[in-house]
């Protein structure tokens, strides 16, 4: 009897050790997969992360990218970057998205010294992206490729990184991969990003889709003081002859 | 704003000679693959199926788009040198050893997947998922490099 107890004792504790391994097996298993399916990991949700220790610095950047992505001012935007790598100078995508935006060559180069220099306090997304541009500004091609093309496997609807992607795969004439970027990314709503592509199209000679994105630049931003500028470029690369009519005639 | 549009047309005024950029395509290993150039006289081996294993004895998995589009155009010419009908009718008869993806992402999922896999992708498709294999000595970026063209 006695020993019946022990023996039943010992099964009661290797129960409730094994209950309490079960548990903790179950608890590890829906942490990863709560992991799995966070927006962090989801290439179709997840957000390029911006690392500064001021609330304020990111504030700033992300009114910065708004107004020169969604509003298409660039000076302002610039003026607002200036103030956000003042406030935390550590903020490396700060610093970059300066360098990138910038309109002051001196500025531009200054920056990415900067943005490489403080990539430690950045996340290593954040890191990658500075290196892309590092390397494109060191001459290492084929690297600063496949690091953006990583950026983008693993950002490919973030608005900021299918800007910064188009725009220098545009700047290096890779205009039908840039446009296969921004097609992939379903973004349609970015003024800075139609009127991007509409030079993109334009360049392949898809004027139909040139002028089409222009006219939803046009409709986004119908006070742009600049919007008559795109016709007789895209006319004369399609091959028109340029004539006040041709120039002034659309509503740009 | 004034200054972005005007910076913008520049850019592309000074780009627009380059427009029609000569395309180039990097030829992509898995990257446990040992073999980090090849002579173009050996890569034509490798695509039309004249050589198909490597010096371990591994299989060779040939991956390209179609190449029939416009992006293979150089593929054709310089490696195959076959039309687009040929190449067509040869890829059929070697299923075995020559695989089509619709995609450079596709090439580039195969190739990074399968040891044993060689396939050609655009350059600005690049991963660091793969191996880029020189041709001749050369990488994609450099001077002469062998399928640069139009």
């Amino acid at each position: 009897m006695i020993r019946k107890i022990t023996i039943f004792r010992m099964s009661v504790g290797r129960m409730i050790a094994f209950l309490a391994g079960i548990g903790l097996l179950l608890a590890a298993v829906a942490g990863v997969a709560q992991q799995s399916v966070s927006p962090q990991t989801n290439p179709l949700t997840a957000a390029l992360p911006l690392t500064t220790k001021s609330p304020e610095a990111r504030r700033l950047v992300e009114e910065a990218l708004t107004l020169y992505l969604d509003r298409v001012e660039q000076e302002q935007s610039i003026q607002i970057l200036r103030k956000a790598v003042q406030v935390d100078p550590d903020f490396a995508m700060g610093h970059e998205f300066l360098a990138q935006i910038s309109l002051d060559s001196a500025e531009q180069v200054g920056e990415q010294e900067k943005a490489f220099a403080t990539r430690n306090h950045a996340t290593s997304s954040e890191q990658m992206v500075i290196e892309w541009y590092q390397d494109a500004a060191d001459h290492k091609l084929i690297s600063a490729i496949t690091k953006m093309n990583d950026v983008l496997k693993q950002y490919p609807r973030d608005k900021w990184v299918v800007w910064m992607s188009t725009w220098w795969l545009q700047t290096q004439a890779q205009y039908e991969r840039s446009i296969a970027v921004y097609e992939g990314s379903g973004i349609t709503d970015s003024p800075g990003l139609i009127n991007n592509m509409g030079y993109n199209y334009a360049s392949i000679r898809q004027f139909d889709k040139a002028f089409a994105m222009m006219d939803k630049y046009v409709a986004a931003i119908p006070n742009d003081s600049n919007r008559r500028i795109p016709t007789p470029k895209f006319c004369a690369w399609r091959g028109d002859s340029i004539s006040p009519s041709n120039t002034t005639g659309r509503r740009w | 704003m004034n200054r972005r549009l005007v910076l913008t047309l520049l850019v592309f005024v000074v780009s627009l000679p380059c427009a029609v950029q000569a395309k180039q395509l990097a030829i992509i290993a898995d990257k446990a693959n040992a073999t980090s150039n090849l002579t173009a006289s050996e890569l034509a081996k490798i695509f039309t199926a004249r050589n198909r294993s490597w010096s371990d004895g591994k299989a060779i998995t040939v991956v390209m788009r179609d190449p029939a589009t416009a992006d293979m155009q150089i593929v054709l010419r310089k490696l195959l040198n076959m039309t687009a009908e040929q190449a067509h009718a040869f890829v059929l008869a070697h299923r075995d050893a020559i695989m089509i993806a619709d995609s450079d992402d596709a090439v580039l999922r195969f190739v990074s997947t399968s040891p044993g896999a060689i396939g050609v992708v655009d350059l600005y498709s690049l991963t660091q998922d793969v191996s880029v294999v020189k041709i001749d000595g050369k990488l994609p970026v450099e001077q002469g490099y062998f399928l640069r063209g139009n």
